[in-house]
Formats: C-alpha cells, structure tokens, sequence
C-alpha cells in the first residue's frame, strides 16, 4: 500500500511527512514565547480558537537555526494536542512509490532520531519523517 | 423531580442496553468473575438509584439479586442454571418497570415475589404462585417503548457537536475583532457602527449563553446529593449535617455527568458506614451530628474534590486481614504496605470492612466501580483515613476545559495568567514593603510577616520592564499555607478563563498548567504557581501533596469562628462591642425614659424597668439616648452608648485578658468586649456563676487562659483555680496527669497530637464547644 506524502522543505533539504497527519497548512501568525521550554519549541499560537504549539522543525531535528525564516507550519494533532510546525515551504503532495527503505547511511543524530527510512516518490527520494518523534525533540529523547 | 425520573429511566435504559451482551456471555458462562462484578454493579446502581425515588418494588428486586450475586461473588453460593434463569428474569422485569414508569403506567405486582424467591435459591412452590401470574392488564402497560420519549423535556446532543458550536463562537469573536481594527480604520461612519455594535452585544450574548452551556457550577452537582443524605441519614436513623464547599469552581458539563455516579457512591458510603450511629457517636465523645463535606478546589491543573466524613474511618488492619483472607495479597506483601496502600484495598473489588450489609451500601461494591469511573476519566483516587477520626475520599480530575477565575499578569512583553484562587492578595512594592535579603533571597515585609519574593521574569528568564521597587507583588498563598510573593510588572486583567491543556513537553517545564486565550484571542500560558514555588524551594514535594486539603478546611473553621459583634462608641469615649447574639435591639430612647435609683441607672422600655449600663453618674444631655438592649433568657438590660453603632465580625483569636479587661481586635483598633447574661457577667451586676456548675482548666497555659476560659465560661461555668476544691468540671490536656487529690465529676480531655481517641483537638473549637453544651446539660442535671 502506497501512501501519499506531504513534501515540505527544512533548512534546505526536502523531507516527507504522512499526508493524512496533515490537517492543515497555515500562514504562522503571532507566535507567543514559552519560557524555559524546550528549544525546538518555538512558542504556542493560535488557529482559530485553539492553541498550537510551534515547533521549530530545524531545532527538532538539531540543526542550525534558521532564523526567523519560518513563516509556515503544518497543523497536526497528536495525543490530543495542537501543533504547528513551522517549515521553510511546502512543495507538492505525491504518493509514495513504495515503502520507506531501511536507513543505510549515517545520519547526524536528529535526523537518525525522527527518520521512519528512505521513501522513493514521483519528486525524488527523501527521509519520511515521523512526526511524533519530531515533536518530542532532543531532549525529551534524552531523558527518555 | 420529573426531569430527575426521566434522568432516570434514561441512565437505566442505557444500564440495560450496555448489559445486554455482557448478560448472554455471561450466561455462556456463569463463572466470569468480570462479568459478574459487571451485573452485580447493575443491580447495586439501580438499588440506589430506586432509594432515591422511592420506588419499592424496583428496589426489592434489584437487592434481591445483588444479594444473590454477593453470595456467589464471596464464595458462599454456587451459579446453577437456575440462579442464571432468575438474574435475567429480574433483569427483564426492571426493563418493563423501567418502561413502565417512563408512560406513567403502573406494572402489577405479578410475580416479583416469584422472581424474589427464585433469586434466593428456595424451592418454588408452584402453588404459592398458582394465581394469574402476569395479569392481563399488564400487557398494553409494558409496551412501553412506543410511549417513551413524551415525558422528555431535555434534548440530549453529543458534546463534540457542542465543542464545535463553541469554538465556532469564539472565532466569530476574533473575527470581530479584526472587523472592528478595520472598521475603526475606516473613520467614523454611523451605519456601519451601529450595525456592528450589535452584533457584537448579540455575539457576547451568545457567547455568554454557550459558556453556560458547557459548564456548570460543581455547586450545582453537589447539592443534588443533600436530598438523598437527609432521606438516607433518616432511614438509618442518623444525624447528618451536610457541608459544601464548592468555591467558584466549574466543571465542563460532561465532566459532571461522569462525576454524578461515582460522587453518589462515596457520599452513600460516607453515611452509611463513614458515619457511626448517634449513640456510637456518643460514646466515642463526638458530637451526634456527624458531618459530611463536600469539597471542591482547583489545583493546579486539575479539580481536586473531596468528600470527607467525621466517622469511624476505615479500620485498615481488618482491611488488610480480609484482602489476605480474599487471597489479594499475601501477609507479606501485606507487611510493605504503606498507610496509604492498605487503605486503598478499600477500592479492591469485594473488600468491605462494614461488619453487617445493609440495604444501601456495604459490600465492598462502589469503591472499585468509583475507581474505575475515576481513573476512566483521566482521575486519580486516594483515601484518607484515621481509625475514629473519619475518612476522607480525594479525587483528582483532570481540568480539560474549565473555567478558572483568573489573573492576567504582564512580564517584560509576554502575559501570563494564574489561577485566582492562589491569590491572596495584591501589593504595590516599594520601600515601604522591601526587606532585607536573607541568605540571598530577596524578601518582602507585610504587616503579618516576612516573605520570601520570586521575580517572575528571573523565574522565567526572560527581562521585566520594571525595576524591583517597581514591580506588582502578588501575593501567592500556598496550600500549606505558606505565603510568597510573585514579582510581576504590571497586572493587566482579572476574570475568568478558559484553561485548556497544553502539549506535554510545556507542562513538563513544571511551569504551566495550561493555555488560556485571552479577549484578543492571542493565548497565553496559565502559570503553574506550586510549581514554581516548589522549583525555587519554597515548598517541598510533599508539601504541595499531603496539605492540600488542609487549607480549605482551615479556611473553612476561621470563617466560622468569626464572632459577629455589635460594636459601639461608649460614653466614656471608648470603643466597646458585644457579641450579636447577645443584642436584641437597638433603640432610641428620650431622656424622659432615664432614671436613677441611687447610683444604679434605669430605662423604661415597653413598660418595663430595665437596668441601664454604661452611663456615668449624671443623665445624658442628650435629648435622644441611643441604647442597645441585651437580652437573653435570664435578664434584660440596656447599655448606653454614644452612637456610631455598628456590626463587625470579631476574630475570637485575637481577645486577651491580659489588661484585667477582655480586649479583641477589630481590625487594628482594639475593643472591650462586655460580657452579659450567659455570655459572663459583667461587673455591676451580681455574679451568677457561684451556685452554677464550676470548673478547673490548665493553669499556666496562655490557650487555656485567653481561649479556653472565655468558652468555659459562656458554658455556664465558674472557673476555679485552686487544685483543692471539688469541681464539676475539669479540662485537662491529655498529656497532663490528673490533678492530685482533687475530684471533678466530669473531665474533658483537651489533645495536642494523635496521643488519644476521646480526646479533643485544640483546634477542633466546634467540637469543643459541642462538648461544653453537653457537659453543662449533664451537670445541671
């Protein structure tokens, strides 16, 4: 069974995310800072009346900074919670051509960390992100 | 009560329906012990819920089963098809009854003594049942479905359609906003204005509407449970005072629904076997009224409820005893249990420890069923029992969309709320309150004391705008108590909030509770303030834990120990109070009324001589005399004054003795407080107290002297301070030994600590003052 993919853009590289985790894809409006939260935690905004959690989806796969680039964010729901997490652009929505291939090569470890495998689509391979794990970030995997 | 009944028959409809499968695997297989609880739950819900509306006959067939299924779930009976056969007729019949009661018509008696018998597992004689067994009448009656729903006055939605109508509203209303930025940018055109003002009156009318909707005071959930603890506490003979204190908390509709049953099981339990008969309540010194209270409070971020009794508490050896009789758990096992832990077997399917079942509660059903409601929902259940003392039930439910009175607060650029109900109270800082630093941690002096002081933005990291002097210091009281002040910059905003939970990895901070939007719809996070007291050291873990009860209870007893008084300018220019109690009236009297008998004053008042108090020696110049007069079942008299009459409440902590006259603060002004009748006597007039009953207290104890005797006193009793005479009385701390040869007829122990049973608590003044009134009833026999 194939799934379709949304193919979003982060800190240059393209990666793949479950399209049926995607209710959304919203223009990032005021984003409210969390004090001592986490640093991929961006800060918390609001769609409509709910509230959403921005992740910054560089800092949760540990990589540099992008600045303030991010003005997109995927809207999503896991456990109950709203997110918004925030990517450089959005670029297509393909179906996969098959399943996502086991890891061969050595990842920096955020991407080791969020990556499902290798997914071969209409556009051109790229890592199929896992979207929780992309959530939780560094350090709740360490304390894990 | 009709909406009640249709409640009802709804609930049990769906009891019956839920039933229907677990009913034929059961009957598939009789031995399933979980399947039985299931059943057995049924029964012991539709008995109670048959107690409440007094409906006999359903409640006889519904104990009549789960009295059969207790005997099989102990062990003492075993499942034959025949016992099968007669659950499920029962089942059937509480169906028809329940269909019946909904189109109002009546199921003849019929056979439920048949089924009766049949559940006790004796012989049926057929003859005994030979008479028309369901009379023919009976059919068109329990046809009843096709009737149902007119008696229905509810409409009954699924709350996600409600959640959306709702979230609805609010983006209606950011919408609004936004069209009001744009309006205004527009300039002034009238039209357009008016049009727009109302639909936003329109919009926050629906908005109020729709909050009320979802939410409801928990006020509202528990007095629907008075009705039944009076008809219970009558049924059983007992005397129940009911307590609720709800606070402003509301809880998300649904959230109550799920609430009803569980909170009604522990409310039952707390009457039925919390509390001990009037007599056994008499001997073990308690007054015969035994309390139920009902609590309600946020806490972080969930509602914490209480429901806590004054009876006989759980007696957790036995408990343990029978868990390991039951198989449990083994002694071992047993031996490493923590208080705590032993007394939760008490939610362990099958366990009780009440020695005899009654009709309403009492075998070990309830507890588990509560457990699993609570935790269902996302809850945690603790119990609390002192063998004697009473037992407590705590339930944490998780806020998932409440309503929080709260305070909005501005650091640096960001907004912050907290809950209301931490705040005790709001300073300006400056010179005037900043103290010293003591071991690095800035402090702040308030006329009560020194506290510790928390900037929010170095809490936080992140900058203030204000410098220390500058800042708004909210003041934070703890649940144990403990006071310290949360420095912000500026408050901006107090009203109530939607919280809604927010994602793990922001609570896991220890800071937030949750997220609350603000009017202009942008959100902000709703501050976790034990957590942030406890993160910087100012309350331990434990601290936030095990006290959380307490404070509501302590606040509770201090609102009801404030005396209300009469205070009043006296003549001499002093200011003088009397208890309220104590006053019958205030009039206004002409100097006409005044007279002297010697040096002893006196007014006519509705043609009557009273005594008059608080003149100096000469009549008043005044043409009109102000006078309160005091009157109780012994004497009448009135009392002077020089006007500015006025009601306060006196707090009795703060009375001495210690100037040779009874002095009481109100607020920072000191007072006499006078003494008549019952309440002492005052000087002028003859002293009572001689041939009444007489009493010993602790000698050279500052509680006994400035606390214990004033309520000694208004007893009725003389207090004595020799160690010689004979007294009717003697109060004694328990840890004192008696004293010496002297007898006393009565003693009242008076306890510091956990050091005996009979004892009063110190604190327990209700108590005390209970048990005064019952001495003095039995000396003056």
């Amino acid at each position: 069974m194939t799934q379709s993919v949304l193919v979003a853009r982060v800190a240059g590289e393209r990666i793949a995310i479950p399209a049926q985790l995607v209710q959304s894809v919203i223009r990032l409006g005021e984003v409210v800072s969390v004090p001592r939260a986490p640093g991929h935690i961006a800060g918390l905004t609001t769609l409509r009346s709910q509230s959403l959690t921005v992740i910054d989806s560089a800092l949760a796969l540990e990589l540099e900074p992008q600045g303030d680039g991010h003005e997109l964010a995927l809207v999503t729901t896991i456990d109950g919670c709203g997110y918004a997490i925030a990517i450089d652009a959005v670029e297509n929505v393909v179906d996969a051509m098959g399943e996502p291939e086991a890891l061969s090569l050595k990842l920096a470890p955020g991407w080791k960390r969020c990556a499902v495998g290798k997914l071969e689509t209409s556009v051109g391979v790229m890592l199929l992100i896992d979207l929780e794990r992309l959530i939780a970030g560094p350090e709740q995997q360490k304390a894990a | 009560m009709d909406e009640f009944i249709a409640e009802f028959v709804n609930e049990s409809r769906e009891m019956l329906d839920a039933l229907e499968r677990e009913l034929v695997a059961w009957e598939r297989e009789p031995g399933d012990q979980a399947r039985l609880d299931v059943i057995f739950r049924f029964f012991h819900t539709v008995k109670g819920n048959c107690g409440f509306f007094d409906l006999p006959r359903l409640e006889a067939l519904a104990h009549a089963a789960e009295d059969a299924l207790a005997g099989v779930r102990s062990g003492k009976r075993t499942i034959d098809a025949r016992l099968v056969d007669a659950v499920l007729a029962v089942v059937d019949r509480i169906g028809e009854m329940v269909d019946a009661i909904d189109s109002g018509t009546e199921v003849s008696q019929g056979n439920d003594d048949q089924l009766i018998a049949a559940l006790s597992g004796k012989e049926i004689e057929p003859v005994a049942v030979a008479a028309p067994v369901a009379a023919p009448s009976e059919d068109p009656a329990s046809s009843g479905p096709a009737r149902q729903g007119e008696s229905l006055r509810t409409v009954r939605l699924p709350t996600n359609l409600v959640d959306r109508f709702m979230s609805g509203i609010s983006d209606m209303i950011l919408v609004r906003n936004e069209l009001q930025r744009q309006i205004a940018s527009l300039g002034h055109h009238a039209g357009i204005e008016a049009s727009f003002n109302r639909l936003s009156t329109i919009l926050a009318d629906t908005q109020a509407i729709m909050t009320r909707v979802r939410m409801q005071p928990i006020s509202n959930l528990f007095s629907s449970y008075q009705r039944m603890v009076r008809d219970l506490a009558a049924d059983l003979g007992k005397q129940v005072a009911i307590e609720i204190e709800s606070g402003e908390v509301e809880l998300d509709r649904e959230m109550i629904e799920l609430l009803r049953d569980p909170l009604l099981h522990i409310v039952r339990n707390a009457v039925d076997h919390g509390l001990e008969t009037l007599d056994e309540r008499r001997a073990a010194g308690k007054p015969g009224t035994g309390q139920v209270r009902l609590s309600a409070r946020q806490t972080g971020n969930v509602i914490r409820i209480a429901i806590s009794d004054d009876g006989r508490g759980i007696d957790l050896d036995r408990l343990v005893e029978k868990a390991i009789a039951r198989g449990l758990l083994t002694r071992e096992q047993a031996s490493q249990l923590t208080p705590a832990q032993r007394a939760m077997l008490v939610c362990e399917p099958g366990l009780t420890t009440a020695s005899e079942v009654t009709k309403i509660s009492g075998r070990g059903v309830g507890m588990d069923v509560v457990r699993d409601s609570i935790e269902r929902i996302g809850g945690k259940l603790r119990v609390d029992t002192t063998a004697g003392m009473g037992c407590a039930v705590i339930l944490d439910v998780p806020l998932t969309l409440s309503i929080v009175p709260s305070l909005t607060v501005q650091v640096g650029e960001q907004t912050f709320s907290l809950p209301r109900s931490y705040v005790s109270e709001i300073v300006t800082g400056g010179d005037g309150v900043e103290a010293e630093r003591i071991g690095g941690v800035r402090h702040i002096t308030l006329r009560d004391g020194l506290h510790p002081c928390l900037s929010l933005d170095q809490v936080l990291g992140i900058a203030g705008h204000k410098a220390p002097l500058q800042q708004v210091l909210v003041m934070v009281k703890m649940i144990d108590g403990s006071v310290f002040a949360l420095a912000v910059d500026a408050i901006v905003d107090s009203g109530d909030l939607v919280v809604r939970p927010v994602a793990p990895a922001i609570t896991a901070t220890g800071l937030y509770v949750g997220v609350v939007q603000l009017s202009d719809g942008s959100p902000a996070l709703m501050l976790d303030v034990a957590g942030i007291g406890r993160q910087s050291g100012l309350l331990s873990e434990g601290q936030g834990r095990l006290r959380l009860d307490s404070e509501a209870e302590t606040r509770f007893d201090q609102a009801e120990l404030l005396v209300p008084v009469v205070a009043f300018a006296a003549r001499d220019g002093s200011r003088k109070a009397v208890a309220m109690e104590a006053v019958e009236r205030i009039a206004e009297v002409g100097q006409a009324a005044v007279g002297f008998a010697g040096s002893a004053a006196h007014v006519v008042l509705d043609g009557e001589i009273i005594p008059l108090l608080g003149l100096e020696d000469t009549l008043p110049e005044d043409a009109l005399l102000d006078i309160l007069v005091i009157s109780d079942d012994a004497c009448r008299l009135a009392y002077a004054t020089a006007g500015d009459v006025g009601a306060e409440d006196l707090d009795p902590a703060t009375i001495t003795f210690q100037s040779g006259h009874r002095l009481g603060l109100l607020g920072d002004q000191p007072v006499e407080l006078l003494e008549f009748g019952r309440f002492g006597a005052i000087d002028d007039l003859p002293v009572p107290g001689t041939d009444g009953p007489t009493c010993r207290l602790p000698q050279d104890d500052p509680w006994a002297r400035d606390f214990l005797r004033p309520m000694v006193e208004a007893a009725g009793y003389a207090v004595i301070e020799d160690n010689r005479t004979h007294v009717d009385l003697e109060v004694r701390f328990d840890h004192d030994a008696p004293a010496g040869a002297a007898r006393a007829e009565q003693v009242l122990l008076i306890g510091d600590g956990h050091t005996s049973d009979s004892a009063i608590a110190r604190e327990d003044l209700a108590g005390l003052s209970q048990a005064l009134r019952a001495m003095t009833a039995r000396s003056a026999r």
